[in-house]
This record gives structure tokens, C-alpha cells and sequence, in this order.
């Protein structure tokens, strides 16, 4: 029978098994394992692993702990992408239960360590287990099912909340992120398993009013200063709890502090168009726009430079 | 008598504002907030008001965050036992746990409503009043 794992994998239909390994049975093994649907291919050293993976996709590494003529850790250096940037899962088989024990905490590429003791049902389940995990941590999340509510929800109630305004949504449109302009533009940076940016374009008299129902204070007593951290800590709430939406399960992104950028039409011009989300929202109308341009990366990045802002 | 010291610690003056509002409309003037805009000057305030009985804070702040400066109050010899309150927009479980794992004794999710923080703020003012 197949393998729950791979019968999932559809766009991987031709990926091979790799195996660099002298262990005795083990392709034998895996061929029993996976069958006809994925080739389990045998390679003898370096060189020759090195021309398999060029040769197409590949599903999987399997290799000895101290594989024959190199070392493991040359492996691991060389390994590609695989299809969608997931780089390929390895799994390094140990010598001994203490072994694996040691490579389990050194080896963060090692998906999986196999003791050769281990029961075969117990190795299958493990394989599956393992090769799991790994391809969820490395695949970029589905955002956009979860992207509208959670824009509208977040925005909607910092409003109210924090400022007691109740503002009406607009349709929320899918885009590119294009030239916007506006006096008062918050910004907030994010990176991890998704870049991109959370930015809030404003009038100039709507920012202004809601800094003064932040403050407690009148409009004409509010500096440039005050105005700017106020539309920063705007911003910063309602991207935070577009996280917190989004982030139900796991952390998906860091966030930078916030920058605020005041002026008159002050127009923002992206380098790079990116998939956006935009969300017009209208209080005693005066509209203001809530841009979520979120791309998934292939692999996690590390993270925004600037430090994260609560 | 003197007035109950609390601190508000924030890179945000304008949150550091509303927090401070918050704590009037329960204390009235019983009280003196003291503010920092990150961890490291938060501590700096701790050492020179060691009679300080609160602390809300911020969880992600430059310099140093929220979780580096509760642990070092909690390894503190002075402040060690000084209750100190997180205050985040990022309000997931895995924020929150890592808050109250750090020695957190509350967290409260931005945004609120005055009503929300006197609440999760109660047990501790409650203390602050009876002393």
C-alpha cells in the first residue's frame, strides 16, 4: 500500500527516492515501501548524487549517517530546492540508538534519524511522520481564504474600540500594490514565512481626528510628533491583530515598528508590484485605505531588521 | 502619603498616554506613573524607584523587548516580586504563553476598552489600595 504521505503529493508525481546509503536491504526496503509510483534510485557516492538531482524532482534523501566515500555534511551542503523552493527532506540513518540521539540534536537539516534497531512498521510510521512535518514547516501558508475577514475584523474593531468609531467597509479589492496617495501613510514591515507590508493611507483630517480621539485631545493641540505616534500605534494595533487572526496556529511573520510618513499627497510608489489586498473603510465620509500585501517566500526569511513593536 | 508609584513602559508615548488615562479613571490622583519607552530604561526606573508596586508594559519594544526586561526583573534581587502586566496588539496563544512562561502575571491585548484593563488590572489595584 502507498504510503498516506505520498498519495497526498500531486505535484511532485515523477519525484524520485534518493538513497546514498551501504546499509543492507534498504533500497529493497523502500522499493517494498513506496512501490512503482516513486523510483527509489541507489547512487554510490557523491558525484553521482549530485547528477541525480539534477536529473528531476526528488522526494526524498535517505543516507547513512557516515555515508560511503564523503561526508554527510558535504550532503547537506549541496542539497537543491526542491519544487516550490522546499529544499529536499533527508532522512540520515544512524549507526546506533546514541548516535542517532546525537544527530537528532545536531543536525537541523536530518529530518529524520533511523537506528537501525527500530522495528520496520515502526520505521514506516516514522518516515511518514517525519517527511510530514518537515514539508508543513517548510510550505508557505494559504493566506488568502483568511486575508478579507481577518482585514475587515481587525480594522473595524480597533476603530471602534480604541477610538469609538464605528467605520463602513468597502468592497475588499485583490490586486497589485500600486501607487497611493495620501497625507498621512502608516507602514508596518513583515517577514517570516510571508514578507510583505501592512500600510494604512489616510486624509489628513481623519488622521488627525483619530489621534485626538486616542489622545483625549483637541485636533489643533496635536504636534507633528504626537500625530505620528499615534498613526504608528494605529498601525501597529491593527496589523498586530491582522496577525493575530492570520496566526491562529502558528507564528506566520515578525513585524517592524511602525513608520509614519506625514505630508501633503504624499504619493508611495512600490519598486516591486506585489499581490495586495485593499480595503477602502469610510467614517462620516472620509475614506481611508488598508493595504495587506503578503507574499509567501519559499523559505523562511530572517525576519524584519527592525525590531518587533507591540 | 505617598502616592503609588506604576510603571508604564511603552515605545509608544501615545499608548503610554491612554494606559496612564486608564489607570486615572481607577486611582484618580493616587497615583504617579512613571514611563519608559523601552526595557533597558525601564529598569534604570526600577533601580531608582525601587517602591514601584506595577508595572505595564509592552511586549515588542527596540532595544530591549518586554520579555527580556520581565526576565530580568524576575532575576532582580530588588524587583523580583513586583507584578508586572504585558500589553500586546499581538494577542495569538503562542504570544500570550510566551509572556506568562517569561513570569508575566497578566496580558492584555490591544486594542481595549478602558473597562477590559481596569478589569484584567483589578487583582493588583485591589492590593495597591489595601496597602
Amino acid at each position: 500500500m502507498m504510503p498516506e504521505l505520498l498519495q497526498t503529493r500531486t505535484n511532485q508525481a515523477t519525484g524520485r527516492i534518493l538513497v546514498l546509503s551501504s546499509t543492507p536491504g534498504i533500497v529493497k526496503f523502500l522499493r517494498e515501501g513506496w512501490g512503482e509510483e516513486r523510483p527509489v534510485i541507489a547512487v554510490h557516492n557523491l558525484a553521482a548524487l549530485l547528477v541525480a538531482l539534477q536529473e528531476g524532482p526528488v522526494e526524498a534523501l535517505f543516507i547513512d549517517e557516515e555515508p560511503p566515500r564523503c561526508e554527510l555534511g558535504d550532503i547537506l551542503g549541496v542539497l537543491p530546492e526542491g519544487n516550490e523552493g522546499v529544499r529536499v527532506p533527508v532522512a540520515v540513518m544512524a549507526t546506533s540508538r546514541e548516535s542517532e540521539l546525537r544527530r537528532q540534536q545536531q543536525l537541523d537539516d536530518a529530518v529524520l534519524v533511523v537506528d537501525p534497531a527500530t522495528p520496520k512498521n515502526k520505521v514506516v510510521a516514522w518516515i511518514r511522520h517525519a517527511l510530514r512535518n518537515a514539508r508543513q514547516a517548510h510550505e508557505p501558508p494559504a493566506l488568502d481564504q483568511d486575508m478579507a475577514s481577518a482585514i475587515v475584523a481587525a480594522t473595524k474593531e480597533v476603530m471602534q474600540t480604541m477610538m469609538d468609531m464605528e467605520v463602513t467597509e468597502g468592497s475588499l479589492q485583490v490586486g497589485k500594490t500600486n501607487a497611493q496617495t495620501a497625507d498621512v501613510i502608516g507602514t508596518i514591515h513583515v517577514d517570516g514565512f510571508v514578507r510583505g507590508s501592512i500600510t494604512l493611507f489616510l486624509p489628513g483630517d481623519l488622521a488627525q481626528t483619530i489621534a485626538q480621539r486616542m489622545l483625549g485631545e483637541e485636533p489643533a493641540g496635536l504636534s507633528d510628533a504626537e500625530l505620528v505616534d499615534a498613526i504608528g500605534e494605529l498601525t501597529n494595533m491593527i496589523a498586530g491583530n491582522i496577525k493575530t487572526h492570520l496566526c491562529k496556529q502558528r507564528e506566520l511573520f515578525g513585524m517592524s515598528t511602525p513608520m509614519v510618513t506625514i505630508g501633503r499627497e504624499v504619493r508611495r510608489v512600490p519598486v516591486r508590484k506585489e499581490l495586495a489586498f485593499l480595503l477602502p473603510c469610510s467614517w462620516q465620509d472620509r475614506q481611508m485605505l488598508v493595504e495587506v500585501s503578503l507574499v509567501p517566500q519559499r523559505q523562511r526569511g530572517p525576519g524584519v531588521a527592525g525590531r518587533e513593536h507591540g | 502619603m505617598d502616592k503609588h508609584k506604576i510603571l508604564l513602559v511603552d515605545d509608544s508615548s501615545t499608548m503610554r498616554k491612554i494606559l496612564r488615562t486608564c489607570l486615572q479613571q481607577a486611582l484618580g490622583d493616587g497615583f504617579c506613573a512613571l514611563e519608559a519607552a523601552d526595557g533597558a530604561s525601564a529598569l534604570q526606573q526600577l533601580r531608582e524607584h525601587p517602591e514601584v508596586c506595577l508595572v505595564l508594559s509592552d511586549l515588542n519594544m527596540p532595544d530591549m523587548d518586554g520579555i527580556a526586561m520581565l526576565e530580568a526583573i524576575r532575576a532582580s534581587a530588588t524587583a523580583a516580586r513586583i507584578p508586572v502586566v504585558m500589553v500586546s496588539a499581538e494577542s495569538s496563544q503562542s504570544r500570550r504563553a510566551s509572556a506568562l512562561d517569561a513570569g508575566a502575571d497578566g496580558y492584555i491585548a490591544k486594542p481595549f476598552t478602558v473597562d477590559s484593563v481596569l478589569l484584567a488590572l483589578s487583582p493588583f489595584l485591589a492590593k495597591i489600595d489595601a496597602q
